[in-house]
């Protein structure tokens, strides 16, 4: 599994952001290449997403399903794309902080099936930038950052390095995405 | 604003054409400028398979075949159909191999032979392989800044060799018995193959040599004067124009007119649906040489490429074509028309393919092979890749299916009893081992391209369901059909005589192959030579200018 995590200072405070953390449409909406989504119930929704790779472009479809509710500090959920050969989990925890709410997110994707290491190499440079784009916009949507000028600065701090400081495997490969 | 340039040769575009008519007007004394559309070097090569069709090429001993000038001639010419002057070919089979030489003894590209046949191996003269040479895998951390300006490709191919994949590894058909430590390790590593190594090694060599690249440059008309080509016109993305004075030539290499829509009515018998080109390519050499007076040849003719097109995957926006290898050649798949018959060996060469799909009906203004489907039962879904399917994925959204070939009828349109008659007819085929009515697994060509692996590589029953039928899009490697050119690549006016100091090379040219497709390569092959002419003789252009002065 190759995983990822993200850690953003918002101005919003705790209630505020939990408030947008229950509905999981309200995430979806900020995933980069967000095209659709279909809420089944409160727990589970379908994501429509367009995958971008430098100028390549694909749309996949991913069922999201909370797994656990922490009322007032975050959620637990798993992934699983219905066309394609690869499965996650993930979780959002949110605490109070001094001049607004600390916001962490972790992501994990295992690539399945015969193409599994080729498609591994392709999907860990996308993992992180979609971590990059999710927590920037999520920054945003939640009032930005508090040490920000303007809501406009909202770099998610990485808590494995990220896409600009990857471990030198994942640098290497960092062309693909172009 | 107005910015003025001067160079000796100025080429506009970077596909291997291009670049290969930049280093030898370079290595041939010319202060070269290369002009680029887009902002990424490499055109059409880049996404292409980086196969260059080269007849006597000193690389084909490396898989046993031997090949004579004779034989390649003959070959060459009946493929041409009289539609082509000879000197051209003769030219061709005379320069290709020294072209290929003089770029590995001049730049950091190296290749090696396929023992891919012809495509049309049983006429006199072809060869069952070797005439086929491709780049080796080549690392683009080499180009420094430049190897974010390196198109990438449009349909992710892993990067492993077209010889690795088929001689080696079945990747067409089973793509996960490729090395997939050896395609992730290269990945990693930044080292491409294919097309895109073939426009990394040409732009290093490029760059070496100090020849200026202008991104984001588009050409859109040539300056004339007392009836010599001077220059070329050009703008930016801002709107700027700007001029590029050429001494001694100004080569077109700048692609075919597949995506433009007018040209293409105007021109071709039969739409394209989608292009599997970069979508850049918009006649802009074309409409460039007929403002000048050249005379056109071949204009109704198509690199044909059928293709598959999943909803919503797009390259550099446009929606994405891609090949259709197994879906067409394998066993266990045939293809109908919107009567629910075939109408063509499914394994010929994708050229002869494509010009099947453009046939207009005789009973009414309708082609009589558009829609078309693939047809395929379990046994093809559960041995093979489909699209970017693989046998254990689940059935993607794209992929119509159903219980009994009527349902499947239904589903599709088109009337049930005859896609029953024409599937059982088809397995009755497969008892027997021969194809009737379309001779797919004919030829040594059909057989190369089928599953070694099946009792015949070609041919297997469509009998287990579900079913499944994917639509067949008609897409395109480029069109082949423009500007008429000579053995010096110079664009020959419409009253007949070289226009002077215009060259032209690749697909934005006549193609010297006329309708015909020789093998692996046949667009790259003519095209680099006929750069490699045109940078010679452009450089020899602006030589003569200056003696003159």
């Amino acid at each position: 599994m190759i995983s990822t995590e993200r850690e953003i200072l918002v101005r919003s405070d705790l209630a505020t952001v939990w408030e947008f953390v229950q509905i999981i449409g309200n995430w979806a909406n900020q995933m980069p290449g967000y095209v659709s989504h279909k809420e089944l119930d409160p727990d589970q929704s379908d994501w429509t997403l367009n995958v971008q790779m430098g100028p390549f472009s694909r749309p996949i479809v991913v069922k999201v399903q909370v797994i656990q509710w922490k009322p007032g500090r975050g959620a637990d959920f798993t992934l699983d794309a219905l066309f394609e050969p690869f499965h996650g989990e993930g979780s959002i925890s949110i605490e109070k902080a001094p001049r607004g709410t600390l916001t962490k997110m972790h992501l994990g994707v295992e690539v399945t099936g015969s193409m599994s290491k080729v498609l591994t190499v392709l999907a860990g440079p996308v993992l992180q930038r979609v971590a990059d784009e999710f927590s920037t916009n999520l920054c945003h949507v939640l009032g930005g950052s508090p040490d920000a000028i303007d809501t406009a600065s909202c770099q998610g701090e990485s808590g494995d390095g990220g896409a600009e400081h990857a471990n030198p495997v994942e640098k290497k490969a960092q062309w693909w995405r172009r | 604003m107005k910015s003025e340039w001067e160079a000796d040769v100025v080429i506009v575009g970077s596909g291997a054409a291009g670049l290969t008519a930049a280093i030898l007007a370079h290595d041939n004394g010319a202060r070269v400028i290369v002009l680029e559309r887009t902002s990424k070097v490499g055109g059409t090569t880049a996404v292409s398979g980086g196969g260059i069709w080269i007849p006597v090429n000193g690389h084909m001993d490396e898989h046993g075949y031997h090949d004579t000038r004779e034989e390649a001639l003959q070959y060459c010419k009946q493929l041409a159909m009289g539609r082509v002057d000879p000197a051209c070919i003769e030219t061709f089979v005379d320069t290709g191999a020294i072209m290929i030489r003089y770029l590995e003894e001049r730049t950091p590209l190296r290749f090696r032979s396929m023992t891919a046949p012809d495509y049309q191996p049983e006429l006199s003269g072809a060869k069952l392989g070797g005439r086929s040479v491709e780049p080796q895998p080549f690392d683009t951390n080499v180009l420094g800044e430049w190897q974010s300006r390196l198109r990438p490709p449009n349909a992710f191919a892993f990067p492993i060799t077209r010889q690795e994949a088929f001689g080696q590894y079945d990747a067409f058909y089973r793509p996960w018995l490729i090395p997939q430590d050896l395609a992730a390790d290269r990945m990693l590593k930044g080292i491409v193959t294919l097309g895109q190594a073939l426009a990394a090694g040409l732009l290093r060599a490029v760059l070496d040599r100090g020849i200026a690249i202008s991104l984001e440059t588009r050409a859109r008309k040539l300056a004339m004067e007392n009836e010599r080509i001077r220059g070329v016109i050009a703008t930016k993305p801002n709107g700027e124009e700007a001029v590029y004075r050429a001494r001694g030539g100004v080569v077109l290499a700048c692609a075919g007119f597949e995506w433009n829509a007018r040209l293409q009515a105007q021109f071709l018998p039969a739409p394209i649906e989608n292009p599997n080109s970069p979508p850049f390519n918009d006649g802009d050499g074309l409409l460039m040489a007929m403002e000048v007076g050249a005379d056109l040849a071949n204009m109704d003719c198509v690199w044909h490429y059928p293709s598959l097109m999943i909803p919503g995957e797009t390259y550099e926006g446009k929606p994405l074509s891609r090949a259709l290898l197994a879906e067409r050649n394998g066993p266990h798949v045939i293809w109908v028309n919107a009567a629910g018959k075939r109408f063509v060996n499914e394994a010929c060469n994708y050229n002869s393919m494509g010009r099947v799909l453009q046939e207009i009906a005789t009973d009414g203004p309708v082609f009589k092979n558009l829609p078309a489907w693939a047809i395929m039962d379990a046994q093809y879904r559960s041995k093979y890749v489909l699209g970017t399917t693989m046998p254990e994925d689940p059935d993607p959204e794209w992929l119509i299916k159903a219980d009994s070939l009527d349902e499947l009828a239904h589903r599709l349109g088109v009337p049930a009893s005859p896609l029953c008659e024409t599937v059982q007819r088809w397995n009755g085929f497969v008892k027997t081992g021969m194809d009737d009515d379309f001779g797919k697994g004919a030829s040594r060509y059909d057989r190369f391209q089928g599953d070694r692996e099946a009792t015949f590589p070609n041919l297997g029953s469509i009998e287990k369901p579900p079913f499944y039928a994917v639509s067949i899009h008609t897409g395109a490697l480029g069109t082949k059909g423009g500007p008429r050119t000579n053995n010096r690549a110079q664009v020959i006016s419409v009253r007949g005589a070289p226009i002077s100091g215009l060259y032209a090379a690749g697909n934005v040219t006549a193609s010297i192959t006329g309708p015909g497709y020789y093998g692996r390569g046949a667009t790259l092959g003519p095209g680099m030579t006929w750069g490699y002419l045109a940078g010679i003789h452009a450089a020899k252009e602006a030589q003569s200018s200056r003696t003159d002065q």
